[in-house]
């Protein structure tokens, strides 16, 4: 049909708006509040000590007491991974906001400045891009070292390159559109057209890429720290107490099924939140 | 002819450009940032090598020599297939990978294409299942899977199904499998959380082609949903899938490593992590840039196989007048979406 | 067959017509969709419900459906085709093609109407046809699908009708691809595809607006020899009147979802029953037989605006250049000039240039006292762009663009005063409150964002962003070509207002030769980068030079007026 259909903003809004309050988003929303005051107040949830079993019998199945069971040396899983959610969100918002400084600010440079400076940082991003993640990441970890900030680094090394195409192209979209051209119509530089018009317009979307990101550093996190390149033990981390459960399998289903399910559901609830503000600012 | 030799060529030296930069930062990374890997693995007392001895080591392997040399004298090592010596073992890094491929390449095809399989039916199933009656639930659900599958950790998978399908219920051993029934829990640990970003682009672009103008004209031309579903919305939908495929690649690589190392697989995901444990560089670096020669290839291919499928490719990427030209008679289009009707400038 | 062919057809069937000699092809009773629940109130002004519309189509004759955007029409056509979307439901009233009930048809039912009954053609936007498939096989689709033909006969019939819709080299066309067809060939091709089976009805939905004029015109004669020689009926959709009048038998006239006059077009053209038909009538600009202006003879010897050789090529084919050469032109001060072409004519590079957007390859171009073509680089001459850029403002076509949606309208009209150092802090509010007055809108609007207003409220905020700086020239690309017909004439009432109280020149780009008609006193005619013709507007108008300036006129639509 013909003139203007693109009032469609105010119906997406409206649409975005609902799902935003939408009954899995709260739910996620929950989730991931419940995750932060582990990381925060971990002791208001468990009176159990993550590091030391005590002479609590090992293994012992999910009971009333032990929500989650015990494990080979008598400590309570479900206070372990409690603790562990602050080493865990830690590292994932240390690597997404390497991600997010690192790579926004190379794309906002290149796609405002363009040229050749546009050329030489998009190799740049081309050659971070073409080392597959896992690879990048064990790389910087292994002249780094072992531990949780380390291996949050490189995980945030190998987000630069979407931060980075996204923050760009939404630059360039923002640089070529009429506002802006109006804007140094009303006399404004280029600093100033960056500043004011440029930088709020492309931010949000990349700012919705940052809390999805969220989800994907958490498993990239626990996949170095079940491969032992993260925290040390006995610190608990996710991927760690899943690791140090998988030679109890056969015998003790919860060391590993319990702590991967809470993984699970806290990377899901960022994604679905992520997702919501993403349809929501694009 | 489907795609013109300039960008042919064009395409295949940025290829070979990103794989040199990338070997370049890897090389920076893991032979020149250590330091001294020589040293600080041989002058360990415990292997009681003498100063001599280390000194003999050190001209050997180089140690010695200005970076610049040590990188050229590397460089030309990996376009021979010589990757250097493993620090841990000092046999021939080329002679470790090559032992280690086969059984890294199986899995990864066996679960790429699984992977393909099962975001095809998610995809479809997500589309073009019922939207009412009893059965609406199984489209709801599949539209919601990806996003489950994309947020389970590839180790934890792992586990579980050798728990399930191993322990629970005894139908895939864990003790001397046959290598087909060793292959297939693997293959699914690979294949779950790959399929998830295949399913979601599949079902955005099936969804996206599903309301385009061109559709509603076929639908009105009286065409069944399945003639919809072949002849219109198909192809058309498969070319965002092209690229993503390009893209996943790393989580391939990714599911290869963990699954390997959680199934305990010889493979190239166990002697990286093998490698990681004893910083064993030289092996990383050339699992490293074996890794990204494949992603560099693989997207050429995509990007080459692009205008054999695209149509509107072929051929006009030299001559934007020819482009100008189709349009000259348009008019201000859709008013709104134009910035400037004539759109010259572009 | 044309023009004479046509009269004949016109003369025939709009008195049987009126006098219901032939029983109706299609028969719309009371027709009431509505979409459900939490569709309606998300504001989707694209697809609105509509409430008791009754119309009908005779066979071989032209019913058209005439509306802003809004109004219902297209989901009338889409009922009709019961192509409606998933949300939305026929609630009541019936559809009758002949003898079948369509609003009773099942899924399967339908099959065999549409594609063999009724045609559908879609405004071609660039996608209507599958961008994979050749032209052949989709012109062959509707064969196919309901067995008409094996994929050997198929081709020789859709040969044929290509060359029927007036496509050259058939055989040559029948295996490219849409994007190596030109948009009118395009809208052919769709043509083509939807008459394959002979169908006794034709749905147009907008087939024509996203055609320049010419191509417009080739089109619509394409529709009535169809339908003159098949004798089928056509259920025509359309914004716009000019070509509704021109072409149809009986206008139907709807707004929000009503149906607000219908008749036979001379009538409903000629006296119109309905103040909201009488408005539409008075606001599209086709229809406007003379200029509203009195040329103003300027007293001054030299022009404020002096283009001349402006050359700027972007690329050059055979005799076809992409871009703007060679192009001059002058205009007075107070007065308008509109510089009118299709798409690719170079009127926006031309534009670009005037407001130092863009600096040309060659020539020059004097605005006043400065020379727009060397504005001087670097921090030393920031000044001097400083008060160019406050003297030449433009104003864009899209105003749902054009203003940052982050910024209210407060910060976006403070926005000038503060980068142009004009007034002080304490100043500027009551500068503002001033040009939104003059711009007719409520000073309640200065908090808001631009999501919250109208096109036309939008575009009247991007003019008060232009004037407030106090320029002397501005220019308008496409200022209303984004608006529906009435906002379109307020805004030029506006603009007209403004430049008699602030003694503005303005340069209005724009395609549509009516519009340019009632706003300029000098018109100037491009073509493929080229200067074909200029003069004075209403000369211009009266008798055209050039061939081409003769064809553009000759493709606006006119309405029979007067039964």
């Amino acid at each position: 049909m013909s003139t203007i259909p693109a009032l469609t903003p105010k119906a997406r809004r409206g649409r975005a708006t609902r799902e935003l309050f939408g009954p899995a988003t709260i739910v996620s929303g929950l989730v991931i509040l419940i995750a932060v005051l582990w990381a925060l107040f971990p002791a208001l949830f468990t009176h159990h000590d993550p590091n030391d079993g005590g002479d609590t019998a090992a293994l012992l199945a999910p009971s009333l007491e032990h929500w989650f069971g015990t494990d080979q040396t008598g400590r309570d899983v479900f206070t372990r991974v409690v603790y562990g959610a602050s080493q865990s969100l830690l590292a994932a918002l240390v690597a997404v906001g390497v991600g997010l400084v690192v790579g926004s600010a190379i794309g906002l440079i290149a796609g405002s400045r363009r040229g050749w400076i546009d050329d030489v940082l998009m190799r740049f991003i081309d050659v971070l891009l073409s080392i597959p993640a896992i690879l990048l990441s064990l790389s910087i970890v292994i002249v780094l070292g072992f531990g949780t900030i380390n291996a949050a680094i490189a995980v945030g090394v190998t987000a630069i390159a979407q931060f980075a195409r996204l923050s760009r192209a939404e630059a360039v979209r923002i640089n070529t559109s009429d506002f802006v051209a109006a804007a140094y119509g009303s006399g404004g530089s280029f600093f100033s057209v960056l500043y004011r018009h440029v930088l709020p317009n492309s931010i949000s979307p990349v700012l919705s890429l940052a809390v999805l990101q969220i989800g994907s550093a958490i498993l990239q996190i626990s996949t170095l720290g079940f491969l032992g390149y993260g925290t040390p033990p006995p610190t608990p981390e996710w991927g760690l107490i899943i690791a140090e459960g998988r030679n109890f399998v056969a015998t003790a289903w919860w060391l590993t099924v319990l702590p991967g399910l809470i993984v699970m559901a806290i990377v899901l609830a960022t994604h679905q939140i992520g997702n919501t503000l993403r349809k929501a600012t694009s | 002819m489907l795609v013109d030799t300039k960008y042919l060529f064009l395409r295949l030296g940025q290829a070979i450009l990103v794989l040199l930069l990338a070997f370049t930062a890897a090389f920076v990374l893991l032979s020149l940032i250590p330091g001294d890997g020589v040293t600080a693995r041989f002058a360990d007392p415990a292997l009681g090598l003498s100063a001599d001895q280390i000194a003999a080591i050190r001209e050997e392997t180089g140690a010695d020599s200005p970076a610049l040399s040590r990188y050229l004298l590397t460089l030309a090592g990996f376009l021979a297939g010589n990757f250097g010596f493993s620090v841990q073992t000092g046999a021939a890094v080329s002679t470790i990978v090559a032992a280690a491929l086969p059984s890294t390449a199986v899995l990864a095809l066996s679960g790429f294409v699984t992977a393909l399989v099962l975001a095809v039916i998610i995809a479809v199933l997500a589309t073009y299942g019922p939207t009412s009656g009893p059965l609406r639930w199984v489209r709801r659900a599949l539209d919601a899977t990806p996003s489950l599958f994309i947020s389970i950790p590839v180790f934890w998978l792992g586990i579980l199904l050798i728990q399930v399908f191993s322990f629970q219920l005894g139908l895939v051993s864990v003790v001397e499998p046959g290598s087909a029934e060793a292959l297939v829990l693997p293959t699914l640990t690979v294949a779950v959380p790959l399929s998830a970003p295949i399913a979601q682009v599949l079902i955005r672009s099936i969804t996206e082609v599903k309301t385009s103008p061109f559709v509603k004209v076929t639908q009105a031309k009286g065409a069944s949903e399945p003639w919809i579903l072949v002849h219109a919305v198909a192809r058309n939908a498969i070319l965002p899938g092209l690229t993503i495929i390009g893209l996943i690649f790393g989580e391939l690589v990714a599911g290869a490593v963990v699954t390997e190392t959680v199934f305990g697989r010889n493979g190239i995901g166990q002697i990286t992590a093998q490698a990681v444990t004893h910083r064993d560089n030289p092996i990383l670096l050339a699992v490293v840039v074996i890794a990204t020669f494949g992603y560099v290839l693989i997207n050429l291919i995509v990007d080459l196989l692009y205008p054999v499928i695209d149509v509107r490719l072929r051929g006009n990427r030299t001559s934007t007048l020819a482009q100008v030209g189709t349009a000259e008679d348009t008019g201000p289009a859709e008013p709104v979406s134009g910035n400037f009707a004539g759109g010259k400038e572009s | 067959m044309t023009a004479s062919a046509l009269a004949t057809s016109r003369s025939t069937q709009s008195t049987p017509a009126g006098s219901s000699a032939s029983a109706p092809l299609l028969a719309v009773r009371g027709l009431q969709v509505d979409y459900s629940h939490g569709r309606r109130h998300r504001g989707d002004d694209s697809s609105p419900a509509v409430d008791g519309v009754d119309l009908e189509v005779r066979p071989g004759s032209m019913t058209a459906v005439v509306g802003e955007s809004g109004s219902g029409k297209s989901t009338t056509a889409n009922a009709v085709i019961g192509l409606l979307p998933e949300s939305a439901r026929v609630t009541a009233g019936r559809i009758h093609l002949g003898e079948v009930s369509l609003t009773d048809l099942q899924a399967s039912g339908w099959h065999g109407i549409r594609g063999s009954q009724i045609g559908y053609v879609p405004q071609d936007p660039g996608n209507s046809l599958n961008p994979l498939q050749t032209i052949g096989k989709s012109v062959a689709e509707a064969l196919r699908i309901h067995k008409r033909a094996d994929a050997k006969s198929a081709r020789a019939q859709v040969i044929e009708l290509l060359a029927k819709v007036g496509i050259d080299r058939p055989e040559l066309r029948a295996d490219q691809f849409p994007h190596e067809l030109s948009g009118g060939m395009r809208q052919r091709v769709l043509i083509a595809s939807a008459i394959a089976l002979r169908p006794r009805l034709l749905i147009a939905d907008e087939p024509t607006s996203a055609l320049d004029v010419t191509v417009q015109k080739q089109v619509l004669d394409l529709l009535d020899d169809l339908r003159a020689e098949t004798g089928m009926g056509i259920l025509f959709i359309t914004h716009d009147l000019a070509v509704a009048g021109e072409r149809a038998d009986e206008v139907v006239v709807m707004q929000a979802g009503r149906v607000v006059e219908a008749g036979p077009a001379a009538q409903v053209f000629g006296a119109p029953a309905t103040d909201y038909a009488a408005r539409l009538l008075a606001d599209a600009p086709a229809l406007m037989t003379k200029s509203r202006r009195t040329a103003v003879t300027s007293a001054s010897s030299r022009p404020f605006v002096s283009v001349e050789n402006l050359t700027q090529v972007y690329a050059r084919s055979q005799n076809q250049v992409i871009g703007v050469e060679e192009v001059s032109f002058t205009v007075d001060r107070g007065t308008t000039l509109g510089i009118v072409g299709e798409s690719g004519s170079g009127k926006t590079t031309t534009g670009k240039a005037l407001t130092g957007f863009l600096t040309p390859q060659s020539g020059h171009l004097r605005v006043g006292d400065f020379d727009a073509a060397n504005l001087g680089q670097g921090w030393s001459a920031r000044r001097h762009r400083l008060d160019f850029r406050r003297t030449v403002q433009l104003v864009h076509q899209n105003p749902y663009s054009a203003l940052d949606p982050k910024f209210s309208i407060r910060q976006t009209l403070l926005e000038p005063l503060r980068n142009f150092g004009i007034g002080s802090r304490g100043s500027r509010p009551e500068l503002v409150a001033q040009i939104l007055d003059r711009v007719a809108l409520p000073s309640s609007f200065l908090d808001r964002r631009p999501r919250e207003l109208s096109g036309g409220q939008l575009q009247r905020v991007a003019i008060a962003r232009a004037l407030i700086a106090g320029p002397e020239l501005v220019v308008f690309d496409e200022a209303v070509s984004a608006l529906d017909v009435t906002v379109q004439a307020q805004i030029l009432a506006l603009l007209d207002d403004l430049q008699k109280e602030l003694g503005l020149t303005y340069v209005f780009i724009s395609h549509d030769l009516a519009v340019v008609r009632q706003i300029a006193d000098t018109v100037a005619v491009m073509s493929q980068g080229h200067l074909v013709e200029s003069g004075p507007t209403e000369e211009l108008f009266a008798r055209p030079q050039t061939g081409y300036t003769r064809t553009l006129l000759d493709a606006i639509p006119r309405p029979v007026v007067g039964a």
